[in-house]
C-alpha cells in the first residue's frame, strides 16, 4: 500500500530534522525520562530536548528560545487541556504541537487538534517510530504553514504597495473591456470623472483609441464641467480577459495656459494689425498731402516714390504713359545707396510699351500684378533688351507689385514696387494697399492733366480775345482821332450842327474803346500775361488825372463829382496804369448806376495801407448779390443792362488787378442809398510821403 | 448594402471637437461613400442626453446601427483603427459587412 510505504520511510528522508529544538512538558518524572529517551531516539540523537514539568515554566523559556516542536502530555498536565494547547499556541509561535492523550480520550485529542495541535499520540501505544513520524510530520506541516503564512504576508505587503501606487497616483487609471465597459477605476479616475467607482464600473467609457503616444479627450462630469485629459492606452489582460488600461492625466491647467497664451498672442497680433493699419492710414494721409503738394504731377509722383521707399518697398519705379503713346520714366527711387548706379541706369531707360510683361502688361490690361517670388526666368522674359535685363538683375528683385494708375477707365501709367535686400515677400494685402496708393496717384495725374488741358484751352481763348481786342482797337483809335481833328477844325471848321453829331460819334467810339480795353485786360489776365510796372506816383496828381477822365461822364448825367484830395503830398509805389484802370472802372460804374446825387473819390492811409474809396448815392446792390458782382460776365439785373450797358467784366478785372497789386476790393452797399468800394493796396507797395 | 448611423458626442466648440467632427466626416466620406447618417451632439448643450447615454468623455463615437452598438473614445484620425474599433470591415469589392 502506498500509505504504508510512505509511513515506513525513514522520517529523516522527508525533512531535515537535525538540530530540532524540542520541548517536552511532562509532570510525571518517570514518564518524562522514558519520553526524553524516546524523543532522543526518534531524533537519532540530533534533537535538543528540553523538559519542563508544567506550562508556566515552559512559557518562560519559550520567550528566550523559540522551539520547533512541543510535545505535551495532557494526561498528567493540570488544568483544562484545551486551554493549555491554546496557551502554547500563543507562546510557541511557529512550533508544531503534539499532544499525548490516553486511550479512550479521543474526544480530548480532537479538541486539542481544534485548539491548534498538529498531531496527537496515544500514550499507551506510544513507540519511538510513531513519535518520530509524528514529530517529523508536525514540524513539516508547521514549516509549510509558516512558509505559506510568510508568502501570504509578502503577497499582502506587495499588494498593499501596488494598491498604494494605484490609489495615490494622480493619473486616473481606467480598465476597459473590449466592448468599452469599465472594469476598474482608481480614486484619481473617480475624481476626474466626478463619479464614484460604483457608478463607473460597468458604465460604457467607449473603447479607447489612441494614435501615437497620447491623445486629448474631454471628460464630462455630471455637473457639466469639463476636464481636458491626456489619454494613454496599454493593451493588457484583466481577470483573464483582454483589456485596455487607459491612463488619464489632467491637462486642463496646461491647456488653459496654452489657451491664455494663444489668446494673448491673438490679442498681440490684433494689436499689431491695428497698428499696421493705423500706420498705413497715416501713410495714406501723408501720400495725400504729398500728392496735393505740387501742381506738377510729375513732381508729385516723384515725391510719392520717395515716400514709398522704404516703408513699402526697397525700390519704386514710376512710369507715365504720354499722350503720344510712349512711356516715360518719371522716378526710380532706391533705398540702398550701394545700388545708386543701378538706379541711375534704370532711370535712363525708357520702358517699352509693347513689352509682354511687367509695366507694359499692367498698362494694357489695367490689372495689377503680384509677383510673390521673382524668378530669373521672369526677369529674362521681362524684356528683349539685354542691357535692360542686366539693369533689372542688378536690382536683385525678390518680390514685386505692379499697379497701373487708372483714372476714369484709362491707364495713365504704372507704379512698380520691388522688394530686394530686405527680403520680404509681397502679399495680397500689400497689393490692395498698393492699389489704393495707385488710385490716389492716378487721380492726381488725371486732375493735373485735366487742369493743364483746361488751362491751355483758356489760354488760347484769352489769346484770341487779346488779338481780337487789339485788332478792334486800331480802327477805333482812327475813328476817335479823326473825330477829334474834325472838332478841332482840321482841315476845315465844321458847322455847329455837324459838330454835335461828330461829338456823338466820338463819345460812342470812346465808349466802345473802353469796352474793348476791359475785354483786353480780362483776356490778358486770363492768359496770365499781366505784368506789373512799378513806379512811384504822386497821389494828388494821380487823382487829378482821374478827375479829368471821369468828369465828362459825370457832367453828362449832371452828377456832382467830389474828388477829395489828401491834405499833404503822398507818394505811392505801385503800377499807376493798373490802379487808374481800377479806379476809372469803379468811378464809371458809380456814375452809371447813379441817376441823381453825388459820386466821390477819397484817399487815406490806414496803418500803412493805401485806401481809395469810390462812393455814390445810386441804386445800391441787394445784399444777396454783393458776393456775385465780381464774377465775370455778371450784371446786377438784366433790365438794368440795357440801361447801363457794359461788358460785365469791369468789376472782375478791377478785383483781379487789385489782387495783382497785392490788395483787394471791398464793397459796402445799401439798396437805394448807394454803394462804397474800397480799394486797398498792399502795405509793401506803399511808401510814406517823401 | 449597409447603412450606418453614427452619433458623435463632443463637448463645446473646442479645437478638439472640431478636429473630431472633421475627422469623422472625412472617414465617412472615404470609407462609407455617403451611406451613413451622422448626428453630432454637444454634451454641454444637451446635458440630459449626455447623462442618459452616460457620456463620460468626448469625443465619443457611437455606432448605433447596424447592431451591435459600438462605442469608441479618443483619436478618430486613423481610419483603419476607427473602423476596426467600430467593427466595420470593408472588403475589396466595397461590400460592407459588420463583425
Amino acid at each position: 500500500m502506498t500509505s504504508e510505504n510512505t509511513i515506513k520511510r525513514n522520517p529523516r528522508d522527508w525533512i531535515d530534522l537535525r538540530g530540532l529544538n524540542v520541548i517536552l512538558i511532562e509532570a510525571d518524572a518517570v514518564v518524562a525520562s522514558r519520553l526524553l529517551a524516546a524523543i532522543a531516539e526518534a531524533g537519532g540523537g540530533s534533537f535538543v530536548v528540553t523538559h519542563f514539568r508544567n506550562l508556566d515554566e515552559c512559557v518562560g523559556s519559550l520567550q528566550d528560545k523559540p522551539a520547533d516542536a512541543v510535545v505535551v502530555d495532557l494526561t498528567t498536565l493540570d488544568g483544562n487541556p484545551v486551554r493549555s494547547v491554546e496557551a502554547l499556541r500563543e507562546c510557541a509561535v511557529g512550533a508544531a504541537i503534539i499532544v499525548l492523550t490516553s486511550e479512550n480520550h479521543e474526544r480530548m485529542a480532537v479538541e486539542a487538534l481544534h485548539a491548534g495541535a498538529q498531531d496527537f499520540l496515544v500514550m499507551e501505544q506510544l513507540t519511538v517510530d510513531a513519535l518520530a513520524r509524528s514529530l517529523c510530520g508536525a514540524v513539516e506541516r508547521q514549516r509549510m504553514l509558516q512558509q505559506l503564512r510568510d508568502r501570504l504576508d509578502r503577497l499582502e505587503a506587495e499588494e498593499a504597495r501596488f494598491r498604494t501606487i494605484v490609489e495615490t497616483t494622480t493619473d486616473g487609471i481606467v480598465i476597459v473591456d473590449p466592448t468599452g465597459q469599465i472594469s476598474f477605476v482608481n480614486p484619481a479616475a473617480e475624481t476626474l470623472f466626478g463619479r464614484s467607482a460604483r457608478d463607473l464600473i460597468e458604465s460604457p467609457f467607449g473603447f479607447p483609441v489612441v494614435v501615437g503616444a497620447t491623445t486629448e479627450i474631454d471628460l464630462v462630469r455630471p455637473d457639466g464641467t469639463v476636464t481636458v485629459a491626456e489619454l494613454r492606452v496599454a493593451e493588457s489582460q484583466w481577470e483573464g480577459r483582454p483589456a485596455a488600461i487607459a491612463s488619464l492625466r489632467d491637462i486642463t491647467e496646461r491647456r488653459m495656459m496654452e489657451e491664455r497664451e494663444r489668446s494673448l498672442m491673438r490679442e498681440q497680433a490684433a494689436r499689431a494689425a491695428a497698428e499696421a493699419s493705423e500706420q498705413r492710414a497715416r501713410f495714406l494721409a501723408e501720400v495725400g498731402s504729398v500728392l496735393a503738394d505740387s501742381l506738377d504731377h510729375r513732381q508729385s509722383l516723384r515725391s510719392l516714390a520717395e515716400l514709398v521707399v522704404p516703408f513699402l518697398a526697397d525700390w519704386c519705379i514710376v512710369d507715365l504713359l504720354e499722350t503720344d503713346g510712349s512711356m516715360q520714366r518719371i522716378a526710380v527711387v532706391n533705398a540702398d545707396p550701394a545700388k545708386a548706379a543701378a538706379a541711375q541706369r534704370l532711370a535712363s531707360f525708357t520702358p517699352d510699351p509693347t513689352a509682354l510683361l511687367g509695366s507694359a502688361r499692367a498698362l494694357r490690361t489695367g490689372q495689377p500684378q503680384l509677383i510673390t517670388d521673382i524668378t530669373d526666368d521672369f526677369l529674362r522674359r521681362l524684356t528683349s533688351r539685354d542691357d535692360y535685363w542686366e539693369a533689372m538683375r542688378a536690382v536683385e528683385p525678390r518680390s514685386a507689385l505692379i499697379v497701373p494708375l487708372v483714372a476714369r477707365g484709362r491707364a495713365l501709367g504704372t507704379i512698380v514696387l520691388i522688394v530686394a535686400a530686405s527680403g520680404r515677400h509681397y502679399s495680397e494685402q500689400d497689393l490692395k494697399f498698393a492699389e489704393e496708393l495707385a488710385r490716389r496717384a492716378a487721380i492726381t495725374v488725371d486732375n493735373a492733366r485735366l487742369y493743364q488741358e483746361a488751362q491751355a484751352a483758356n489760354r488760347s481763348k484769352a489769346d484770341f480775345l487779346a488779338v481780337m481786342s487789339h485788332e478792334l482797337r486800331t480802327p477805333l483809335n482812327a475813328v476817335i482821332g479823326y473825330a477829334d481833328l474834325l472838332l478841332m477844325g482840321v482841315p476845315v471848321p465844321v458847322p455847329a450842327a455837324i459838330q454835335t453829331q461828330i461829338q456823338r460819334i466820338r463819345s460812342s467810339a470812346r465808349h466802345l474803346l473802353r469796352l474793348i480795353e476791359e475785354i483786353l485786360a480780362y483776356a490778358r489776365m486770363e492768359a496770365g500775361r499781366e505784368e506789373l510796372e512799378l513806379d512811384n506816383i504822386d497821389v494828388i496828381e494821380f487823382m487829378r488825372d482821374l478827375r479829368t477822365i471821369v468828369e465828362p461822364m459825370a457832367e453828362d448825367k449832371r452828377l456832382q463829382l467830389m474828388i477829395d484830395l489828401p491834405d499833404a503830398p503822398v507818394r505811392l509805389r505801385t503800377d499807376a496804369g493798373k490802379l487808374q484802370q481800377i479806379l476809372v472802372n469803379l468811378l464809371s460804374n458809380a456814375i452809371k448806376f447813379t441817376e441823381t446825387g453825388k459820386v466821390g473819390l477819397s484817399f487815406d492811409v490806414d496803418s500803412g495801407v493805401a485806401e481809395f474809396r469810390v462812393w455814390d448815392t445810386g441804386i445800391g446792390i441787394q445784399p444777396e448779390l454783393v458776393s456775385r458782382i465780381f464774377e465775370p460776365f455778371w450784371q446786377v439785373e438784366p433790365s438794368r443792362t440795357r440801361r447801363a450797358g457794359g461788358t460785365g467784366l469791369g468789376l472782375t478785372v478791377a478785383r483781379r488787378l487789385a489782387r495783382l497789386l497785392g490788395g483787394d476790393i471791398e464793397v459796402h452797399s445799401k439798396p437805394n442809398f448807394g454803394s462804397e468800394f474800397v480799394v486797398r493796396i498792399a502795405p509793401s507797395l506803399t511808401k510814406p510821403a517823401g | 448594402m449597409e447603412h450606418y448611423r453614427f452619433i458623435l458626442y463632443i463637448a463645446g466648440h473646442s479645437a478638439r471637437s472640431e478636429r473630431a467632427t472633421q475627422q469623422l466626416l472625412n472617414m465617412c466620406e472615404q470609407a462609407l461613400h455617403g451611406r451613413y447618417e451622422l448626428v453630432v451632439i454637444d454634451v454641454l448643450e444637451q446635458t440630459e442626453v449626455a447623462e442618459q447615454e452616460k457620456i463620460l468623455a468626448t469625443p465619443t463615437l457611437v455606432k448605433e446601427s447596424p447592431l451591435p452598438k459600438r462605442r469608441i473614445t479618443g483619436d478618430l484620425s486613423d481610419l483603419n483603427r476607427v473602423l476596426a474599433a467600430l467593427g466595420i470591415v470593408i472588403n475589396d469589392t466595397d461590400q460592407h459587412t459588420v463583425t
